[in-house]
């Protein structure tokens, strides 16, 4: 008969729980003690009473057909033969650097483990900003490929067979999370190309192929061709003009307490462009697309989908109707030329800057789209205090006016352009002042504040209401161009943070907009 | 009954930090020190590197020490010392005999340039500006003028600056100071050597070529005004000494050179080169100042790792400032070597706000006696013959 031994109370069993504990803590203790102690025994003060000691005699040196002695050591290898003379030795050689630094066993001090805890606790922020700087390494290809003609002096790259593949993660407040990956490659010359794919799930895709050429001779000149198709939803939709709500032109659904729609876009898009640069401070720009939008409810949305918000068919190039899309053909070409008096982009610099273009567009198989875009951004950058502090007053003006009676697409209406606060309206005219102080306080580092004041409307004279947002932010930048930046901004309608990379902020770009 | 768990608790943590804190010396094996790395193992000739200035600079000031502020763990020991904390003969370290007519005849293996001298469309990596020709005997020097306002400043620090730096140990091209007319110079705009350094974007049109190349020669030539009889003064590097493969890498390894097993900010030998700098008065030392040559015949090349740039030394910059070239580049060198040149006088107050005139000046003459040593070749003899130098390897 088996006799049931006698239960342990909670408190014996901790209490013997906690003596094993310390009893292993003692062990190891004692064994981490009598390892460095068993390695290296303390010296042994001489016995007076002993004789005096007689080293014994050195071995004879081995024969050359004896096995050589192992080196010991990771990584270790056979030793290199040896060069030997009359006297014993005189060369030894290795390659490894276990056997050429001869350590088997790296020496230890007192404060190594605290630096070691450090070193763990330290390791997420380090690895991140190690990612970020591994980013900006690529970036600098991909600034490559933006809407920019290298001056003369920036060909100096000499790329032969780069190849970088890096994760990609966007998260956008309201939106799903979307990963991907892009490839970079870098050819002779000045050619690059890149691949770039991502997914956020079923209603989130994006495929983008680039190519981009830069020559010197004759003149510099670069060219670059590209693809792309995305999928995005639970985009939004305020409507139109600098006050959605109260203007005329938006009509709500009675009964609906939203006052922002979502919706489905994809895009399938290409782009040709090519620019030179004629003077050292002059670029001119040719630049033509021929994109598909497909537009219709977000499916994810509910009530917030845009037939659910705006009366079906009342948003021009929305979903005429409740489950249906709408698919739009427009080809848009455009002409720029832009004059950058400063020496470089990235670093604060005196100058000026001045842009102006001009774009037509048409829709091609559906309804008689026609428009033209045109506008200018100009800055003036003047040191003040330094040459490295520099004040930057800044206008843009971007208009799009309709060449017949058909409504504009909503997509191609314009933006809040170079607006640092929250892009959440459309209109023909949209006009941004802007302020920016920049101080290079480190090398390659420069500090910013700016404050930032826009307003739209469908004509000059009925320009809305301005909105501003203010904030500061940092700039990283090498001699050439930036690398990337980012900045808090601070406005009535919440506070934003921005971070981008390889993308010249003070540049226009019509084509590649939303 | 819980206070005596916080107490097991808190004793086995204590011993186990105070034991973890044990300090312990190296453990070397029991084996003679190594006098020699055998990195000469033979490769193919790699990629030539040129690592994007945005990049390298973004990184070498921004990101690395960013990060490394971040990594609180000792510096690893260097991986290039033997057991003897010596610096063993390497592809990087060899070494000369410094007594001087031996480290001559060593260093100065080929000898100065030899008119008339044909001029290259091509890169000159050696160091900043300059122009690369091919001499008469079909050998590639990069020459390299002074300052307008200071004659033989920076030419003579490329010369003494380059066999110091040999001396210690550490490989450096052949430099001579040397000086030619106007009609020694010739340009040619379809020759190409065969160690030619080009970067893919000279242009192609013969006739673009020329006038390129006739442009780049005069304003090498206006660079700095010409002694009284007419000629000029030029430090000649000869680069490449083999064929030329690009920058060396400040960090990590060549994946494509088995030899390279040691991360090169864990080299002595180029962490030494802080010291080095500030001994050279060098204000700043930057990656283009390292060079990889991969060396040897046919089948048995390695690389062989080069200083260059050796013209910035001996606080020549100290004395012409900066230079347009420069204004983006970072000191590389600690404080120290960035202090001004104790033998140099600071400026005033009163010189700062005098004008530009009233500076300290070396008279732009070569008036002064010359010293004439053998690296100097103030007249080379033109060769009678064909020329007699013939490449070592042909690039891939």
């Amino acid at each position: 008969m088996r006799r049931a031994l006698p239960a342990r109370t909670r408190p014996q069993r901790r209490r013997l729980l906690s003596v094993l504990v310390a009893g292993a803590c003692a062990l190891a203790a004692a064994a981490s003690v009598s390892t460095p102690a068993l390695a290296h025994p303390p010296p042994l003060a001489p016995n007076p009473v002993d004789p005096p000691f007689v080293p014994p005699e050195p071995e004879p040196p081995p024969a050359a057909s004896e096995v050589p002695p192992a080196v010991t050591g990771a990584g270790a290898q056979p030793p290199e033969p040896e060069e030997e003379g009359e006297e014993g030795p005189r060369t030894r050689r290795a390659i490894d650097p276990s056997v050429v630094t001869g350590i088997v066993q790296p020496e230890r001090q007192i404060s190594d483990t605290m630096r070691e805890v450090g070193n763990a606790l330290l390791a997420p922020p380090r690895e991140s900003l190690g990612v970020l700087f591994m980013l900006t390494r690529t970036m600098s290809v991909i600034a490559e490929q933006q809407q920019i003609v290298p001056k003369i002096n920036q060909f100096t790259r000499e790329k032969r067979g780069e190849i970088t593949i890096f994760p990609t993660m966007f998260f956008d407040p309201g939106r799903r999370p979307s990963l991907g990956a892009i490839m970079i490659t870098g050819g002779p010359g000045g050619s690059s190309t890149s691949l770039r794919v991502g997914s956020g799930g079923p209603n989130e895709a994006l495929l983008e192929t680039r190519i981009a050429l830069a020559r010197r001779s004759p003149i510099p000149f670069s060219a670059v061709a590209e693809a792309l198709y995305d999928m995005r939803t639970s985009l939004q939709y305020y409507g139109i003009g600098q006050e959605p709500e109260s203007d005329p032109r938006n009509r709500f659904r009675p009964m609906t307490r939203y006052r922002d729609a979502r919706y489905r876009h994809q895009r399938v898009r290409a782009i040709l462009s090519g620019g030179v640069r004629p003077t050292e401070n002059t670029e001119i720009f040719v630049s033509s697309s021929y994109t598909t939008h497909i537009i219709d409810d977000s499916p994810d949305d509910g009530g917030r989908a845009m037939s659910f918000v705006f009366a079906p068919g009342s948003v021009p190039g929305g979903p005429p109707a409740m489950g249906e899309a709408s698919r739009n053909h427009i080809i848009y070409s455009e002409v720029a030329a832009r004059l950058d008096t400063r020496v470089d982009r990235g670093a604060p610099r005196e100058g000026a800057f001045v842009e102006g273009y001009i774009g037509y567009a048409a829709g091609v198989g559906g309804p008689d789209v026609q428009f033209a875009r045109f506008g200018f951004r100009g800055a003036l950058f003047l040191s003040v205090f330094r040459k490295t502090n520099i004040i930057a007053p800044k206008l843009v003006v971007d208009d799009l006016r309709s060449l017949t009676r058909e409504p504009v697409p909503f997509y191609e209406l314009t933006r809040e352009s170079d607006f640092r606060g929250f892009h959440t309206r459309r209109d023909q005219l949209s006009t941004t002042a802007s302020l920016d102080y920049r101080w290079g306080f480190a090398p390659q580092i420069s500090g910013r504040l700016f404050v930032d004041v826009n307003t739209m409307g469908p004509e000059l004279a009925k320009l809305g209401a301005p909105r501003w947002a203010a904030g500061f932010g940092m700039d990283i930048y090498a001699s050439l161009q930036d690398i990337g930046s980012w900045a808090f901004s601070f406005s009535p309608e919440g506070v934003g943070f921005f971070l981008s990379f390889g993308v010249p902020n003070s540049f226009g770009d019509r084509q590649h907009r939303e | 009954m819980r206070s005596a768990r916080l107490l097991h608790l808190a004793a086995a943590l204590a011993a186990s930090f105070s034991l973890a804190c044990v300090a312990r010396p190296a453990r070397f094996a029991d084996a003679p020190p190594v006098t020699e790395i055998a990195d000469d193992e033979p490769i193919d000739v790699p990629l030539s590197v040129e690592v994007n200035d945005v990049v390298e600079f973004s990184d070498l000031f921004v990101g690395r020490p960013l990060i490394e502020a971040m990594r609180p763990l000792r510096k690893p020991p260097p991986g290039d010392i033997n057991a003897l904390d010596d610096v063993p003969v390497s592809s990087w370290f060899r070494p000369l005999d410094v007594d001087p007519g031996a480290f001559e005849a060593t260093y100065a293996e080929g000898g100065a340039p030899v008119p008339p001298y044909k001029v290259l469309l091509e890169r000159a990596p050696s160091g900043n500006g300059g122009i690369p020709v091919v001499d008469a005997l079909g050998r590639r020097f990069e020459l390299r003028r002074d300052p307008p306002d200071r004659a033989e400043v920076r030419t003579a620090a490329a010369a003494i600056s380059a066999r110091i730096v040999r001396a210690l140990g550490y490989l450096t091209p052949e430099v001579y100071v040397s000086d030619a007319v106007e009609g020694d110079f010739t340009s040619a705009p379809e020759e190409q050597h065969p160690l030619s350094i080009v970067s893919g974007m000279e242009p192609g049109e013969p006739d673009v070529r020329k006038k390129q190349l006739a442009k780049t020669l005069v304003e090498w030539l206006e660079s700095a005004p010409s002694s009284k009889d007419g000629s000029f003064r030029f430090s000649a590097t000869r680069w490449p000494p083999a064929i030329d493969v690009g920058r060396t890498l400040v960090a990590g390894v060549r994946g494509d050179d088995i030899n390279d097993r040691v991360p090169h900010e864990n080299r002595r030998t180029l962490r030494a080169l802080k010291l080095v700098g500030a001994w050279l008065g060098m204000t700043r030392f930057t990656p283009h100042d390292l060079r990889d040559a991969h060396a040897g015949p046919p089948g048995e090349g390695r690389l062989v790792h080069y200083i260059v740039g050796a013209d910035k030394s001996l606080g020549t910059e100290a004395i012409i400032g900066k230079r347009p070239e420069q204004k983006d580049e970072m000191l590389l060198l600690a404080t120290s070597a960035s202090r001004p040149d104790p033998n140099i006088p600071p400026r005033s107050a009163s010189t700062r706000r005098s004008a530009p005139s009233a500076r300290r000046s070396i008279p732009p003459d070569t008036a002064l006696p010359s010293p004439s040593p053998r690296w100097m070749s103030p007249t080379a003899p033109t060769p009678t013959g064909p020329p007699v130098a013939s490449p070592p390897s042909p690039r891939r």
